[in-house]
């Protein structure tokens, strides 16, 4: 899937701005708060309906502005998609796909993967940041495991708030635990099964990035499984037994306290925990590479590959490392899209650069 | 700007309506003022007229001014087949489909974000129903969110045990999705694809 060109109107400082793409890498160039990053949001905006940089899609209405407005044209195996995504203050958000009216969860819909500053603490962050990458992946891919995911949060709230009655009322937990434990092993097998899938090419891509070095990456339960085999029947079993056993504690403390909202993804580097023993370079190159891997997992889920966007990836890397980075991306069959401060390093890969100042991009053709 | 009392006060009745806002209250208000009198009599009359007749079936719950309501004095429906639903409007919507059978609707509110538990669900006239009325078969059309599904199971245990068939709408509802505003198409492939419980 690439993208063939966005128009971007009163969207943060972008008053108007045509960019036609590149099918390989298109670099946007420029110093800071020139519109670099605004331009990866639109085309995200343009994609998903919001922002990975907020959520409130307010805040990326141009100044003194009432609306801002995205189109932009994608091209698919054998089709030619158009896109609109209009947000006014006064009466909200507008999707259109081939100039029909629909939402954000479209199956015809531009499919990005998006690298952000953020993600370098994909290894040390918080546990949430590692289960929204894989999600988001997953989500993209599966409108079923979107619908698993959304449905289990509402299962979840409703659990609490069982959990919250003193004393509690045992039909209605009993009935409400069903679901949870249903929709806990349906979300933790698929989440196994992928990462199962994201671990080989994690493996591959590290490998390709960094001369020395081994990373693994497994999935870990916030419960015990007994003899091991993680396949639905034994994870639900296991989930059973151990609700069982801790009812009084998530009832003491009104909470529920196991399930796929609490589990974690493992990562180890020469078999061990790379958040604890990997350098911060280390992790950020193994951040780089599970992105990456993201990329290469999607074309495996679903025959095609999303559009790539990076944002400020570079700043943080050695010279040798960006040039490896910017070679791999730019001599793959995905289309990407990267923002940066400096030029040296890019010139030579046959991309196309664009200078961004002040909301506009020179050399745009 | 004081507006005259009795158009006032007609504005804040309006306002009392579901999604209507100041500016659809005032719209209405004036569309109400330049009706012909006969008109606007009839629009007060069938007010107080629906408010005062309309009453649920004590036998179904389906909303009726005769006791019992048309659809269970209907002769040629079939008898054997029972359709759970949450509300009214659900009948209405299932209505549309040509679906034969009889009614059961709840009237109950359930939310357990609301704090409701399962045993606010009253089941007793329910149970009376399935008992006496020679019924083979349930279908469970409740709406497909969560609570729906704990509604769901729960009704289906308490019918499985006096032995009766369970059924439940085919999947094609969009999950997370109300009854009362799915196409008829849709409806009407849930209830003809319905599975055992
Ligand atoms: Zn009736």
């Amino acid at each position: 899937m690439k993208l063939k060109k966005i128009n971007i109107s009163n969207f943060r400082n972008i008053s108007q701005l045509e960019y036609t793409a590149a099918p390989g890498l298109n670099v946007l160039m420029g110093d800071n708060a020139q519109g670099k990053t605004n331009i990866l949001e639109a085309i995200y905006v343009l994609a998903n309906g919001s922002s990975f940089r907020t959520n409130n899609d307010r805040l990326m209405v141009q100044y003194e502005k009432k609306c801002f407005h995205l189109k932009g044209t994608h091209q698919t195996e054998n089709r030619v998609i158009s896109t609109e995504v209009e947000y006014c203050l006064t009466n909200g958000k507008q999707i259109k796909i081939n100039s029909k009216k629909t939402n954000q969860n479209n199956q015809n819909r531009l499919r990005v993967v998006v690298f952000t500053p953020d993600d370098l603490y994909l290894v040390k962050g918080s546990p949430s940041r590692r289960r929204n990458y894989i999600d988001y992946i997953l989500k993209e891919v599966s409108n079923e495991y979107r619908l698993l995911v959304d449905n289990y949060y509402k299962i979840l709230r409703k659990r609490n708030e069982v959990l919250k009655k003193n004393p509690i009322n045992d039909r209605t937990y009993n009935l409400l635990n069903e679901l949870f434990i249903e929709y806990s092993a349906k979300i933790i097998t698929a989440r196994i099964n992928f990462i199962n899938l994201l671990d080989s090419l994690v493996a591959k891509n590290f490998g390709q990035m960094n001369q020395e070095g081994a990373i693994k990456i497994k999935y870990a339960l916030s419960f015990p499984v007994q003899d091991g085999k993680v396949n639905y029947k034994n994870l639900s079993d296991n989930l059973i037994k151990y609700v069982e056993e801790n009812k009084e504690n998530e009832v003491r403390r009104k909470s529920t306290l196991v399930g796929p909202h609490l589990d974690d993804i493992n990562i180890y580097l020469n078999n061990k925990p790379a958040r604890l023993f990997a350098s911060q370079g280390q992790q950020r190159n193994i951040a780089v590479s599970l992105k990456i891997s993201e990329v290469h997992a999607f074309k495996e889920l679903s025959d095609y590959y999303p559009v790539f966007l990076l944002d400020e990836v570079l700043a943080e890397f050695d010279d040798q490392r960006k040039s490896r980075l910017i070679e791999q991306i730019s001599s793959s069959e995905y289309q990407s899209f990267l923002t940066s401060v400096v030029n040296d390093m890019i010139s030579s890969f046959g991309s196309k650069i664009s200078l961004v100042r002040n909301g506009e991009v020179e050399g745009n053709n | 700007m004081r507006l005259a009392q009795p158009l006032q006060a007609l504005i804040d009745q309006l306002l009392k309506l579901p999604s209507i806002g100041p500016k659809s209250a005032q719209r209405l208000a004036m569309f109400i003022l330049r009706l012909p009198d006969e008109e606007a009599r009839q629009l007060a009359i069938s007010i107080i007229d629906a408010k005062k007749k309309v009453f649920p079936c004590p036998t179904c719950g389906y909303l009726t001014d005769v006791n019992p309501c048309m659809i269970c004095t209907d002769q040629r429906r079939d008898n054997t087949l029972l359709c759970i639903a949450e509300e009214v409007t659900d009948v209405m919507a299932i209505e549309r489909t040509g679906f034969n059978g009889r009614y059961f609707v709840l009237n109950q509110d359930f939310n357990l974000l609301k704090g409701n538990d399962i045993d606010d669900i009253d089941v007793k006239s329910l149970q009376e129903r399935i008992v006496n009325g020679g019924i083979q078969e349930v279908v469970l059309a409740l709406n497909p969110d969560i609570d729906g599904e704990v509604l769901s199971r729960y009704l289906a245990s308490i019918i499985a045990k006096k032995g009766v068939k369970v059924t439940r709408l085919a999947h094609g509802l969009p999950v997370g999705g109300d009854i009362e505003f799915t196409d008829e198409i849709t409806l009407k492939k849930a209830i003809e694809g319905r599975k055992e419980f």
